[in-house]
């Protein structure tokens, strides 16, 4: 795996005020991405996977370590800079869609190119051909209630394109939908990946998690890869040294009777 | 990207087309208000004044207040104030309730069969017909001073004593009995409006003939005209020591230039129109504060908007400018529309008071430029309210 490094966290910690506390969500996260690469996180709810995505996808900073996106400092920035980042950098794809319910397909993919400058002749074209690639070519006037649900992720991933951003973020992206079209979008991603789309999936489904190149968990705050993850849980997430061993279970019995 | 955040901010407005028009309503009586009091102000203000102009700035009226101390003015009295320096001339007018007697025969009047009517008649000079800077005659001509010298028996009808004894009919040339003196009809009076009214009822005769042949005593009150405007101040303190050598007393009288007059009417207009503007511009406030709360009902409605805008790389600043866009949008067609409604209104309110109707591009400038700053003021806290959400919580709150 040659291909350069495009996102990289160094002992990254977060934690939000609790009352006169704070609880601690991240535990010093190292977490690295390649160009090219698929990756889900897995975790449960809980676990702190959704402060995870938040602080990739630039829409929360961390409270220490170092976050370097496509050769940019993010935890020097300022808000301005961060709506720049996830303008050019980051592809959103949310759980519930979060499309304008106003505007049309098209008007919705062209969003993001709005708020990147670019002129209005430019931003039709380049929202026409991701939406002819996601396969909505003939829906472009439609406005999302006029759409599947399925239909309706579709339209997120091609505004999460259409900027052309260095990595496509998806939280649950097939949460909202149900198994077939789920795996449907499981199918254009894996596509997409393959023409060389970087993508970094967060889940709570191991199924889902599966079709991804590079499995990583979470839970309670720290990262494991796959190895590290299955020394330490079974496959149900139990602890493997919290497991009863049958000699205890053995003398527990013997000794209530 | 501006005219994309004006389409969107448009199609905003038109999404709730009911609640952006009550909004709107709010701006558009605010500023139709002050429109309308505004140009119904400067309206009768330049009427007032226009009245007024012809009493000039260069007459002083010299009038008794109380008689107990003098009973009135004599010619004599009067030829020493016009022998003063800068005095062009001294104009007397002295007022008496008279029988007017019309005779069958001797005058073509309303009425077939003799006819008295109480009525005021006025004894003046030819100074009287400069009191206003329109034409004071309908018909005829004025009292001259040859008439005031020859004490001749003449009289001019004040227009609602015309209308009353002689319909339409022109009286010029008839004859009319006052205390069963015969006067002839010479001229009619135009309907006067402004401060000078009296007029209207009343029959203008040469004071020389009021005093003398109608015994209607002393002059109580006389103008006096100045004949170079700056020495006014001068005349009135020589005018001031006369008075009190005639009259033997520093009380009892008072001298007052007709500008004194003027400046007072002026500024007690200016001070009612400032005022009504001032309760005007409250319901302005109040449109502002309509803004303000639609728009912050705005951006929590569209929190989760703001959000996505945001998460796609809308900066706060971007977002803040959407906002206020909308709240100026309002405010602006509010201000067109108020100016609208505001000299529509003051144009019915002149046909119907009878005052000129004129209106100022910069009155409507004016009302332009502060509904926008209304719409940018009350705009900020919402728009700053909108830009400042976190678009984590944003995104959360569906």
């Amino acid at each position: 795996m040659a291909e350069k490094v495009l996102l990289s966290m160094r002992d990254i910690n977060k934690s939000y005020p609790l009352g006169e506390s704070s609880l601690q969500v991240l535990f010093n996260v190292n977490f690295e991405v390649r160009q090219k690469e698929f990756v889900s996180i897995l975790g449960p709810s809980g676990s702190g996977k959704s402060t995870l995505m938040n602080i990739i996808g630039c829409l929360d900073t961390a409270d220490s370590g170092s976050y370097v996106l496509n050769g940019k400092d993010i935890g020097s920035m300022r808000d301005r800079q961060l709506a720049k980042v996830r303008n050019n950098d980051i592809g959103f794809v949310f759980q519930q869609f979060q499309l304008l319910p106003r505007m049309t397909a098209l008007d919705n993919v062209e969003l993001p190119l709005i708020y990147a400058r670019v002129p209005t002749r430019e931003r039709k074209a380049r929202a026409m051909v991701l939406l002819n690639k996601v396969g909505l070519g003939d829906k472009v006037m439609n406005k999302p209630k006029q759409l599947s649900g399925g239909q309706q992720q579709r339209v997120a991933i091609a505004r999460a394109m259409v900027t052309d951003p260095s990595i496509i973020l998806a939280d649950e992206p097939t949460g909202a939908l149900d198994q077939t079209t789920g795996a449907q979008i499981m199918d254009l991603f894996e596509q997409l990946n393959k023409e060389g789309k970087t993508i970094i999936m967060i889940t709570h489904d191991p199924k889902i998690a599966r079709r991804a190149k590079r499995i990583v968990h979470i839970l309670d705050g720290r990262l494991y890869t796959a190895e590290e993850y299955s020394a330490i849980y079974d496959e149900e997430g139990v602890k493997w040294e919290d497991k009863p061993t049958i000699r205890s279970r053995r003398m527990r019995r013997s000794g209530n009777v | 990207m501006f005219k994309d955040i004006l389409a969107m901010s448009f199609k905003n407005l038109a999404m709730n087309k009911m609640r952006t028009f009550l909004t709107t309503l709010g701006i558009i009586i605010g500023i139709a208000s002050i429109i309308a009091l505004i140009t119904i102000g400067q309206g009768v203000t330049s009427s007032i004044i226009q009245q007024l102009s012809g009493l000039g700035g260069n007459r002083v009226t010299v009038s008794l207040t109380d008689t107990r101390v003098i009973p009135g003015f004599t010619e004599e009295d009067m030829r020493r104030f016009e022998e003063l320096d800068h005095v062009a001339g001294v104009s007397p007018s002295l007022s008496s309730t008279k029988t007017l007697t019309l005779i069958p025969g001797e005058t073509h009047s309303l009425y077939d069969r003799v006819y008295n009517s109480a009525s005021r008649v006025i004894g003046i000079d030819n100074y009287y017909f400069d009191l206003s800077a329109s034409p004071m005659l309908l018909s005829g001509r004025e009292i001259f001073d040859y008439d005031v010298q020859n004490a001749s028996h003449v009289c001019v009808l004040g227009y609602d004593v015309w209308k009353n004894l002689y319909g339409n009919y022109n009286p010029i040339g008839e004859t009319v009995k006052i205390q069963n003196m015969d006067f002839t009809v010479v001229g009619i009076l135009n309907k006067l409006v402004g401060l000078e009214t009296t007029g209207n009822y009343s029959v203008l005769v040469p004071y020389t003939v009021a005093m003398r042949e109608l015994q209607m005593g002393l002059v109580k009150k006389f103008d006096v005209v100045i004949s170079d405007s700056d020495a006014v101040s001068l005349a009135v303190s020589q005018m001031s020591d006369l008075c009190a050598e005639i009259v033997g007393s520093t009380r009892g009288y008072s001298v007052s230039n007709q500008q004194e007059v003027m400046n007072i009417v002026v500024t007690i207009t200016d001070l009612i129109m400032g005022m009504l503007a001032g309760i005007a511009a409250i319901s302005l406030l109040v449109g502002g504060i309509g803004i303000m709360n639609m728009m912050l009902v705005s951006v929590s409605e569209r929190t989760a908007e703001i959000g996505l805008r945001k998460a796609l790389g809308a900066k706060p600043a971007v977002i803040m400018f959407q906002f206020i866009v909308e709240a100026v949008i309002i405010s602006l067609l509010g201000g067109i529309l108020g100016v609208a409604l505001g000299i529509t209104i003051a144009y019915l309110a002149s046909l119907l008071i009878g005052y000129q109707f004129t209106f100022q591009a910069s009155t409507v400038f004016l009302a332009v430029g502060f509904s926008a700053a209304v719409g940018l003021i009350f705009g900020i806290l919402p728009a700053r309210k909108a830009s400042k959400l976190s678009p984590i919580d944003a995104l959360r709150a569906q």
